[in-house]
């Protein structure tokens, strides 16, 4: 076996790389990207925890994080699509009309 | 006895309200009958009350008409009476305001605001009999006030001319300090009596302020402090000379015959108050002694011969109140009557002279018109020989030269007061001669424009009658026992006392009346003989601008007023507030600059937060 | 119950126009009048019996609990002093509804006022603390509503702001006030209530007792306004044309306050403000004069003039004296209607000459004589001429100041010729002179003629007849008076004449 503590810090990696991503990127769709390799991260720490203290527990988050996950990417594109439709731009150094 | 005595000062009212609200539909006829007919009738009302107050001058009438204010029991109601000194002021009002309203028919006949002239007149003797007839000091307060707005309103009556205004604003604004002062002097007597009706403050003066108390010099004080404001003595004289900028009748009404004298019939009215002060006497009697000097020299210099009458008055009211001040009460009230008919005779012959030089004011641009405008001439020479006091033949002889004798022989009196009282009237006969021979004689300059009528010149006559006989009615002791004036003001005023040890008053008569001629034949020598020019020089300047008191006034009072009222025209306190907010709002705007829209930003800032928070918990 | 009515009535009335200006703009105006009317109406019915009756023990009171856990009730009741300015609140308020008849959106503007109306009149009649709160903002907000949306477009955006921040932040710590009052006397008594007379009987040791009077009167000082609080005035009065009429009707409120809570609730903390109030009143009467002489804004005039006059409502207020308060009173509401009568005379101006600016007008009596004989009688009433209800204000108030302290009163008595000197400053540049201005210029309309005649009117009867205020209020001031005096702890004149008429009084 993999020492939990091997397996935590994969997750905490991969939830840096997703994090890093959303920041840097000004793609709205490589933003979206990013939020699922951090969303992906912490479902796999609850499965390396899981796994750590032998509980059911973690896989059924690990469920849990991906069926919202999937939901949320559902309506995170759907909205993209209605906003490239409006602003013709999925650029977030643009679509700043919030502001102020 | 109660008579409906409100009927007076109500019939000028109604004149105003009429005239004032249906003026402009009503033809110059109406108008002026309009006018002339409430002063008339209150004139012949007043008559016809007179007859029963003559049988027995002790009598009073009353009569409230409702109550004013109500606060537990101070209870200043809106009471009117009559009493001997208030009768002579009604007859004054009533008849020479009623010549002069006649007068003003023919001189106001080309102006505009003809109905509004003679409302404003109407309105002035409504207030001006409230005044004399009020029977608590609050009553006499509102025709007070009254009468001031009336001076407002005429002394600015040709309004287009900024200046006028100016001039009318001047004389508020002064006389407001007086009243201010006046006013000061009612929360006193209210504190102390509990009321402010005019006989039981009498009564019970000496009882409650004490005699020579710093309290009873306080109030008498502040009265005086009004009455020196309303009637143009030091050192509140310096509205009259520009109230010449009204018509010549609003000048002669208001600026001679009454209103001014309002502070002399103030004073008379509380002289139980004022009897109670030495220092006060003396006060008023030091003021009436100076003021009638300093304005009767600056008369000397002036070439506009309004502005000479206007300090003439000043200078004879002074005489008014140097006799109060020596407690020769009724003398200065005689000399008030005999003031009266004189001074309005002087300014109405001089309006019609202006008038008929087509508004020539300057007398270095008159001349020999005596032969031109005779009936002008002859009354305008009659007012003048009462006016400087010439002896037997006119009636300013009697009443000025008791002024001057009680002067000196009043226990209150003394030398140095008679000194000043006698040179006054030397300097008074020289300056108004001199107004004569440059205004009558020499050479034409302007020529006749336009002869009065006979409504002009019919109550210049009658007022030339008045002024000559009318001193007959009060004769100096040595000379005949004729008391009759003082006899009918003895009910309301006190007899004045004199010392016991006296010189001779024949010989100090004689003195008085050689001076007056001596001034006649100065101005003979120096304004008949050679031709007048007017000159001028620094000291003449400061004569000419009346000891350039409006100049000191201005220095000390109105400029630093003007001054900080503009520097702190934007509230300094309200920019404080405003600074106050600006800055936060300022603030607030750069809080506002993290809100930039941008999401990466917000994203990152929220990574920020949040590990800062994990640092906390962690620590 | 019939208290009630008054205020049910306006709300009634508002929520109708509300409604109707849907169909017709023009019914929302009539139902306004109508519903003023009726109140108006019962109202004045209820003053002719008001010298009568006793706050919070009348027999028209209104007690119905509210919050019972806290003890708050909704109490209305009213005397001598409330129906007074009720009555008079409404008749500004119908005054202000027939100026404001052209206005655009009726049907917002006479729901905005009603509910104001509505509001004032609460507080008048509100019994219970926090009742009195919840009317004290209830009449915030639709003022500030009014005030932006007829906002004149020549302001700043910040004008409204400025008059909420004020009042609000002042209201608030009232509440704190408030607040505090009700534990202490919870805590004393162990009965938790906001009711007025009840908290009347809480005993405050001097310090805590002088706090909380601090934060209630600090909230009426804003209101009436006195220097330093007079910032929302001015720039309330340029912001809006009505805003005039409403302020007169505001401010009256602060007085009252005082009247009602501050001397009631705690009469030895103000014995002792007492030489602070009184210097503030003079400040403000001079300040304020001085800056309305420089004023070329004739709004602006109008704001510092009123200002100036509450100089005087404070220095009276502290006198405590029967003869100041009935000047108190008097003042409230010559002022309000002077400078009301001002305020008209300025829009009449602007809508004829399309200018506030005094230095641009002037000679306008040759072409318009009616204007400028109300104008000069407004300016007359302003500086104080006797026969005008102003003079005998400022009179009463200066007699009853008198008794208390001579200084004050007569630095305040120096206020009577600046008045003088700014009032006439008016009638020089705007009536008289050269003619300056449009060349065709009409003379007053009916209804202008009509409003400024009520005006003048009322003016000239109360200034000659005082009667119908001083019976009404003499109950209630009479009463407080005895509240107060029984803790003298400043020094009475040493005349004894004088004491005994002003400062013991008996009730019949």
């Amino acid at each position: 076996m993999i020492p939990y503590e091997i397996q935590i810090l994969v997750a905490a990696f991969l939830f840096a790389i997703g994090l890093i991503g959303l920041l840097t990127r000004r793609n709205l769709i490589f933003m979206l990207m990013s939020v699922e390799i951090m969303m992906n991260a912490g479902a796999f720490a609850f499965v390396a925890s899981g796994a750590r203290w032998t509980q059911a527990d973690g896989q059924v988050m690990f469920l849990f994080v991906l069926t919202v996950a999937a939901a949320e990417v559902a309506v995170a594109l759907a909205l993209l699509i209605l906003m490239h439709k409006h602003f013709k731009t999925v650029d977030t150094n643009q679509l700043n009309s919030l502001k102020n | 006895m109660t008579q409906p005595i409100w009927i007076l000062p109500a019939l000028p009212f109604v004149g105003f309200l009429v005239l004032a609200l249906a003026g402009r539909y009503l033809p110059k006829k109406g108008i002026a009958a309009t006018g002339i007919g409430a002063i008339a009738l209150s004139f012949l009302y007043a008559l016809y009350l007179g007859t029963a107050f003559l049988s027995d001058p002790a009598h009073r009438m009353e009569f409230t008409l409702w109550e004013w204010i109500r606060i537990d029991s101070f209870v200043p109601s809106l009471s009117l009476s009559i009493d001997s000194l208030t009768y002579i002021f009604i007859l004054v009002i009533t008849g020479v305001g009623g010549l002069i309203h006649w007068y003003s028919a023919e001189y106001m006949a080309e102006e505009e605001g003809y109905a509004r002239f003679f409302a404003y007149m109407n309105l002035f003797v409504g207030f001006m009999l409230t005044l004399v007839m009020a029977s608590n000091l609050l009553v006499l307060y509102l025709g007070w006030e009254g009468v001031g707005l009336c001076s407002y309103l005429l002394i600015g009556f040709f309004y287009r001319d900024p200046a006028n205004n100016y001039a009318a604003r001047k004389a508020f604004i002064v006389t407001r300090i007086g009243d201010t002062a006046l006013l000061i002097g009612l929360l006193l007597l209210i504190r102390e009596f509990g009321t402010l009706d005019i006989q039981t403050i009498s009564n019970n003066a000496t009882s409650v302020l004490g005699a020579n108390t710093a309290l009873a010099t306080a109030v008498a004080l502040l009265l005086l402090g009004g009455a020196v404001g309303k009637s143009a003595q030091l050192p509140l004289q310096v509205w009259l000379p520009d109230a010449m900028a009204g018509p010549s009748p609003v000048s002669a009404l208001i600026h001679a015959a009454t209103m001014v004298t309002a502070g002399v019939y103030l004073v008379a009215r509380t002289h139980a108050l004022f009897i109670l002060s030495p220092l006060a006497m003396q006060t008023v009697a030091i003021i009436g002694a100076l003021t009638l000097l300093i304005a009767a020299i600056s008369a000397l210099f002036q070439y506009d011969i309004k502005r000479v009458l206007a300090y003439s008055t000043i200078s004879q009211i002074g005489y008014m109140f140097l006799a109060l001040g020596v407690g020769a009460w009724s003398a200065a009230i005689f000399h008030f009557v005999i003031h009266a008919f004189f001074k309005a005779l002087l300014f109405l012959a001089a309006g019609a002279v202006i008038l008929a030089l087509h508004h020539e004011q300057n007398m270095f641009k008159m001349g020999g018109l005596y032969k031109k405008l005779p009936t002008i001439f002859w009354t305008f020479l009659i007012g003048s020989l009462s006016l400087a006091a010439l002896p037997f033949i006119s009636g300013g002889f009697f009443s000025k030269d008791s002024i001057i004798w009680y002067a000196l022989a009043s226990t209150n009196g003394n030398i140095l007061l008679w000194t000043l009282a006698t040179v006054g009237a030397f300097i008074t006969s020289l300056y108004t001669f001199r107004m004569i021979f440059i205004t009558f004689f020499g050479t034409e300059k302007t020529h006749v424009h336009y002869i009065p009528g006979k409504t002009m010149t019919i109550p210049l006559i009658v007022l030339a009658i008045l002024t000559t006989f009318g001193g007959y009615i009060e004769l100096p002791h040595n000379i005949a026992h004729v008391q009759l004036f003082s006899e009918f003001l003895s009910a309301s005023l006190p007899a004045v006392s004199i010392k016991s040890t006296l010189p001779p008053e024949g010989i100090l008569q004689l003195v008085v009346a050689i001076l007056s001629l001596a001034g006649i034949g100065l101005a003979y020598q120096l304004y008949y003989k050679t031709e007048p020019t007017y000159k001028t020089s620094p000291v003449r300047q400061f004569f000419l601008q009346g000891w350039n008191f409006d100049k000191l006034y201005d220095t000390l009072f109105v400029r630093p007023f003007v001054w900080v009222s503009k520097t702190n025209a934007s509230d300094a306190i309200d920019e404080v507030f405003d600074y106050v907010g600006l800055q936060l709002k300022k603030l607030g705007n750069t809080l506002a600059m993290s809100i930039n829209g941008q999401i990466n930003w917000y994203l990152a800032s929220m990574v920020i937060g949040f590990i800062i928070l994990i640092v906390f918990m962690i620590w | 119950m019939i208290l009630s009515y008054i205020i049910l009535i306006l709300i009634a009335g508002a929520v109708l126009a509300a409604l109707t200006s849907r169909w017709q703009n023009r019914l929302s105006f009539y139902i306004s009048i109508l519903s003023q009317l009726g109140a108006f109406g019962l109202a004045l019915g209820l003053l002719f019996s008001a010298s009568h009756i006793t706050f919070s023990q009348s027999i028209y009171d209104l007690n119905i609990s509210w919050i019972p856990v806290i003890g708050a009730n909704l109490h209305l009741s009213a005397d001598g002093l409330s129906l007074l300015l009720i009555v008079f609140t409404l008749f500004l308020g119908l005054i202000g509804s027939w100026l404001s008849k052209n206005l655009p959106q009726p049907g917002f503007f006479h729901f905005q006022f009603l509910i104001l109306l509505a509001g004032i009149n609460g507080i008048f009649m509100a019994a219970d603390l926090l009742l009195f709160f919840f009317f004290w903002e209830m009449m915030l907000v639709p003022m500030y509503f009014l005030m932006a949306r007829y906002r004149d477009t020549s302001q700043s955006e910040n004008t409204p702001f400025k008059f909420l921040f004020y009042t609000q932040v002042s209201g608030l710590i009232m509440l704190l006030g408030i607040l505090t009052l009700f534990f202490i006397h919870g805590r004393q008594t162990s009965i938790y209530t906001f009711e007025l007379s009840e908290l009347i009987n809480t005993t405050l040791p001097l310090p805590i007792s002088l706090l909380i009077m601090l934060s209630f009167v600090l909230a009426f000082l804003v209101k009436l306004p006195v220097i330093p609080f007079q910032g929302w005035m001015p720039a309330a009065f340029s912001a809006s044309p009505l805003a005039v009429i409403l302020t007169g009707i505001l401010v009256k409120t602060g007085a009252y306050g005082i009247l009602r809570l501050a001397i009631p609730l705690f009469p030895e903390a103000s014995v002792l403000f007492a030489p602070t109030a009184m210097a503030l009143g003079v400040v403000t009467i001079l300040y304020a004069g001085f800056i309305a002489y420089s004023s070329n804004d004739i709004r602006r005039i109008a704001a510092y003039s009123s200002i100036s006059h509450t100089g005087f409502i404070i220095i009276g207020l502290y006198a405590f004296n029967l003869m100041s308060w009935q000047g108190v009173i008097y003042q409230m509401i010559a002022s309000a209607i002077s400078v009301g009568g001002l305020a008209i005379l300025a829009e009449s101006l602007y809508t004829r000459t399309q200018t506030y600016d005094i230095t641009q007008m002037g000679g306008l009596w040759s072409k318009a004589s009616v204007f400028s004989g109300f104008g000069l009688f407004i300016s007359l009433a302003l500086l104080g001429l006797p026969a005008l209800a102003n003079f005998v204000a400022e009179f009463l108030i200066l007699a009853g100041t008198f008794q208390q302290s001579i200084t004050v009163a007569v630095l305040a008595s120096l206020g009577i010729v600046v008045a003088a000197a700014y009032s006439l400053r008016i009638v020089q540049k705007v009536y008289v002179g050269e003619y300056k201005g449009p060349e065709q210029i009409s003379d007053f309309t009916l209804r202008e003629k009509l409003i400024m005649g009520i005006l003048a009117i009322v003016l000239v009867v109360l200034g000659m007849y005082s009667r119908p205020i001083t019976q009404t209020t003499e109950k209630m001031l009479k009463q407080t008076l005895i509240l107060d005096t029984e803790q003298p702890t400043y020094q009475l004149p040493d005349n004894a004449a004088s004491v005994k008429l002003f400062s013991n009084p008996q009730i019949d």
